[in-house]
């Protein structure tokens, strides 16, 4: 066990953590360099496009040094916001972390955010100042900022440089050198932590773990404790570059095993893996069941196509745990399915992966948090779709999910934030000088505020300089209404919103006018309207279109005419038609972003 | 240039003059043909009647402006042998004349028809604008009744379309120019769908009036899908099946004029293309004759877009064939493109 060092990476978007880990990679000869594809652990489309890690992943490096053989097992997390359960867990089957700061950003939030939950779970931090090759590279200061933060020496600071591959001979040292190897009993009964999970197509899931105590054998009968499943360990395994099937791992190694789990709910990040003869007596502590935060109606374009959504959200669910459905209807949009989501980017993610992956039309409807309602008479009613929202009248309160927002910004933009999370229906907590120009803002938020479009106010307020991080606080009692649109005088459900009243009005009336730009004329005035209950706040109206006919019509301007009506009619089909009007998909979408 | 130019189209005809084997009519159009030197559309004319098999009473149209027909020109294309005079007078307004950017006056829209028929032409088509920006439902109707009192058989009635990235449309984007009013356009086609009969014009397809039945043959060809040559930088040609055009640079096309871009059309397309100019025509779309003009998946897909059109009120069925009602012209793009196969 002496020989085993486990680290993950801590960074902030962008600050060159992937980069930097393709060079770890490289150096220890775990790739050759004709393997490397750039960014090696990004091995989704999705993810390399977005230039994120959405899926945690490890890999094994061997490694000789001093005469000793070496091995390291880098565990990569996730450096997205809504996946910050599957960093906590990657953690936690570490010993030790490498702190990566961008040389010319600086600090995030984000990566406080981790360093806190690595320190908490007693990892040994190596910070590494990355970049430091750019022209803007603030070395001086950003080193002043990591000593601040770590209270280590200047000289505990490794710098390097993931494009040129400086300094990643010092990086591997630090981590033989300062990271403790694992320790844990072989001879004590089974018990790892399982830190990811993928789904293989033809292998069913794939489960990472960490062993703690014990040994895994091929082909034993184990456990999983929180969802006491038990299976065959039909393969187990280390992670290289490909898997590499073992017949044992001991504990404080990394390992795969694959058992014929055919889908992701079945196995659970953070659960422990026991052996089925001799358990181990307590299963290891912060396991949770992920729940999701932000709930959407999913909806074909084409209610024919409504089977086919299903087969594939429940195929999207084999390597996605976190995705909830259930099914719903619409009156608008016919049948459908209520969605939970960790986040809106994982959101974004589902949609887009059902258009790219599965070639389906969908539209989603006005995201919304889960509220509680308590009726008249004590019970609960949780309100994941707002149409489930109590009529006021039964209603004693609702209430509605809090965060606890860190902000990292520079103080120039301390103002501007300010006022967009007081807009926001924050309350301020608190205000650190985390340095001479570097403020921490802590702000309670409600999370409905957060989850549209507080990110990119965020950055835009502050040109990108803040980072932002939160966890959920709880319940709060709030003003909620429900917000209706109605066009024709037809509620379109799908565009219902859980609101504060106090937003309503603002709301309504921008949803109004957005519709009134994106809804295409038709043969009859349609007026748009915003109400709560029979109150009407907001309304719009679409103008009748009077003609719709060419005026001229001879040789080449037939096939000019034609080719034109083709493409409108090619659009037409990726319109909802709700009672009588025709709404396009970017409408429903267009809620978002609405101002 | 215009000898360049003339050169080329000679040689163009010549080369295509396999392609048909009579022709019924001939149309300089497109653009404004008759600042063109008249000795040149003599000699196309001769051309034409030497390569080709002109029928005895072939329509032979020119498009014209008011102010380019002086006495001397008129007469030297009516010893030419053009026989039909489509003339862009637009209106009869002064006004609206300098808003259009035209260089002829009211009063020689007023006049150039009397002296043509002085020279001894019998046809004339003029074509009026409706739906300028602040014309009222009065003005229009004193256009029209203007050109009930000339010795015209035939009328084109456009309404003024802002076609995008045209001048007309970045002086509206800029506000230079009021937008044209949807509501006021509808006002003005419906009022010249109602004066027309009342005036002796049959409206005979959306934009086109008739007197005693003076239909324009040449542009009644385009509306029957028959097939058509057309000569010169951006004309089309149709041959039933395959459109060929020619690029719209006048430089590219002196330098070959035989280049053609070719276009097939799937049976889709024809058939998109024969609702959409069919609806139009107040002779309407042939539903026999489509039946055997299409294949039988495209003629099953007709009758199913017929018994579940939306707006029944918009078509109508009589002697075999569909129809546009005067309220469904309003929409006849709307009509047309339900029916598509896209």
């Amino acid at each position: 066990m002496q020989h085993i060092r486990n680290f993950c990476i801590i960074a902030h978007i962008d600050h060159g953590k992937s980069t930097l880990a393709d060079r770890l990679l490289e150096f220890t000869k775990t790739v050759t360099h004709r393997e490397m594809q750039a960014q090696l652990l990004d091995d989704m489309d999705l993810e390399r496009e977005r230039g994120i890690t959405i899926k945690s992943h490890a890999i094994q490096m061997d490694m000789k040094l001093g005469g000793k053989d070496y091995v390291l097992n880098l565990i990569d997390t996730p450096g997205h916001v809504d996946f910050s359960y599957e960093v906590s867990r990657s953690i936690a089957a570490c010993e030790g972390a490498l702190l990566i700061v961008d040389a010319a950003q600086g600090i995030q939030a984000q990566t406080i955010s981790n360093l806190y939950l690595a320190l908490e779970n007693n990892l040994t931090i190596i910070p590494v100042l990355n970049k430091i090759d750019l022209p803007g590279a603030m070395i001086e200061e950003v080193s002043d900022q990591i000593v601040d933060l770590l209270g280590c020496e200047r000289d505990e600071i490794i710098h390097a440089s993931g494009k040129t591959g400086f300094g990643v001979d010092n990086i591997l040292q630090a981590i033989v050198d300062r990271v403790p190897a694992p320790t844990g009993d072989p001879k004590a009964p089974l018990k790892a932590l399982v830190f990811d999970s993928v789904f293989n197509s033809f292998r069913g899931i794939i489960a990472y773990f960490r062993i703690y105590d014990g040994i895994i054998k091929k082909g034993e009968k184990v456990k999983f404790m929180a969802t006491e499943k038990e299976y065959f360990a039909d393969e187990i395994g280390i992670l290289k570059l490909e898997k590499e099937a073992k017949s044992e791992i001991s504990a404080g190694d990394v390992g795969y095993i694959i058992s014929g789990i055919k889908e992701a709910r079945e196995v659970k990040v953070g659960d422990t893996l026991t052996s089925f003869e001799n358990p181990c007596a307590e299963s290891i502590q912060g396991f949770e069941d992920v729940k999701p935060m932000v709930f959407a109606g999913i909806y074909p374009v084409d209610t024919e196509d409504f089977e086919e959504l299903r087969e594939a959200m429940y195929k999207l669910q084999l390597n996605d745990a976190s995705l909830t459905f259930e099914p719903e209807s619409s009156a608008a949009l016919g049948f459908g399915f209520r969605c939970g989501f960790l986040g809106m980017l994982h959101m974004e993610i589902i949609q887009e992966r059902l258009e790219r992956e599965f070639g389906m039309t969908v539209i989603t409807t006005v995201p919304n948090v889960s509220y509680h309602a308590y009726l008249n008479n004590g019970d609960m009613v949780i309100v994941n779709n707002p149409s489930d929202l109590p009529d006021p009248g039964k209603m004693a309160k609702v209430e509605e999910p809090f965060i606890n927002a860190q902000i990292i910004t520079k103080s120039e933009y301390i103002g501007p934030i300010m006022s967009l999370c007081l807009g926001k229906r924050g309350i301020l907590k608190n205000q650190n000088y985390l340095t001479s120009d570097r403020v921490e803002i802590i702000f309670d938020l409600p999370l409905a505020e957060v989850v549209f479009d507080f990110f990119d106010k965020l950055k835009t307020v502050s040109r990108g300089y803040a980072s932002f991080d939160y966890h959920p606080i709880g319940y709060v009692e709030s003003y909620m209404v429900k917000l209706d649109i109605l066009l024709n005088k037809d509620i379109v459900d799908a565009l219902s919103a859980v609101i504060h009243r106090d937003r309503a009005y603002d709301w309504g009336k921008k949803i109004c006018e957005k519709l009134k730009e994106l809804i295409p004329q038709h043969q009859f005035e349609i007026p748009i309207q915003a109400s709560i209950g029979a109150k009407v706040i907001a309304r719009e109206t679409i103008k009748a279109l009077r003609k719709d006919v060419t005026a001229k019509c001879y040789g080449g301007d037939i096939s000019r005419k034609r080719k034109l009506l083709e493409k409108q009619k090619e659009g037409k089909k990726r319109m909802k038609q709700v009672g009588s009007v025709e709404i396009p998909q970017s409408a429903f979408m267009a809620v978002l972003k609405l101002d | 240039m215009e000898s360049e130019f003339v050169v080329a189209l000679k040689k163009e005809i010549s080369a295509r003059k396999n392609e048909t084997a009579k022709v019924e009519t001939i149309y300089f159009g497109g653009g404004t043909p008759s600042i063109i030197n008249p000795k040149h559309i003599q000699d196309i004319l001769t051309l034409i009647y030497a390569e080709y098999t002109v029928v005895d009473d072939a329509e032979i149209t020119l498009e014209a402006n008011p102010d380019d027909l002086t006495t001397e020109h008129l007469q030297a294309f009516y010893d030419a042998g053009i026989n039909r005079l489509s003339i862009g007078i637009q209106s009869f307004d002064d006004e609206y004349l300098k808003w259009m950017n035209r260089s002829h006056t009211a009063e020689e829209a007023l006049t150039v028809i009397d002296r043509a028929t002085q020279i001894g032409f019998k046809d004339f088509s003029i074509d009026l604008i409706y739906g300028i920006p602040g014309m009222d439902e009065k003005q229009w109707q004193q256009q029209l009744k203007t050109s009930a009192s000339l010795q015209v058989n035939h009328l084109s009635c456009y309404c003024l379309t802002v076609e995008p990235k045209t001048p007309l449309d970045k002086f509206i984007k800029k506000k230079i120019y009021t937008n044209t009013d949807d509501d006021m356009q509808s006002k003005h086609f419906k009022l010249l769908m109602e004066m027309a009969p009342t005036l002796g014009f049959e409206q005979y397809e959306i934009s086109n009036f008739a007197r005693n039945q003076h239909y324009s043959k040449h542009n009644t060809a385009y509306w029957e899908y028959k097939p058509y040559i057309g000569f010169g930088p951006s004309a089309h040609s149709f041959d039933g099946i395959t459109r060929r055009n020619h690029a719209s640079s006048l430089i590219a096309y002196i330098q070959d004029p035989i280049a053609l871009i070719e276009e097939a059309l799937t049976e889709e397309e024809r058939f998109n293309e024969y609702i959409l100019i069919g609806l139009r025509t107040s002779k309407g779309v042939n539903i026999e004759a489509m039946k055997n003009k299409f294949s039988e998946t495209i003629y099953t897909h007709f009758e199913k877009e017929l018994s579940e059109h939306e707006n029944k009120e918009h078509i109508y069925i009589q002697d075999g064939f569909l129809r546009l009602s005067d309220g469904g012209k309003m929409y006849a793009d709307s009509v047309a493109s339900a029916f598509f196969l896209v």
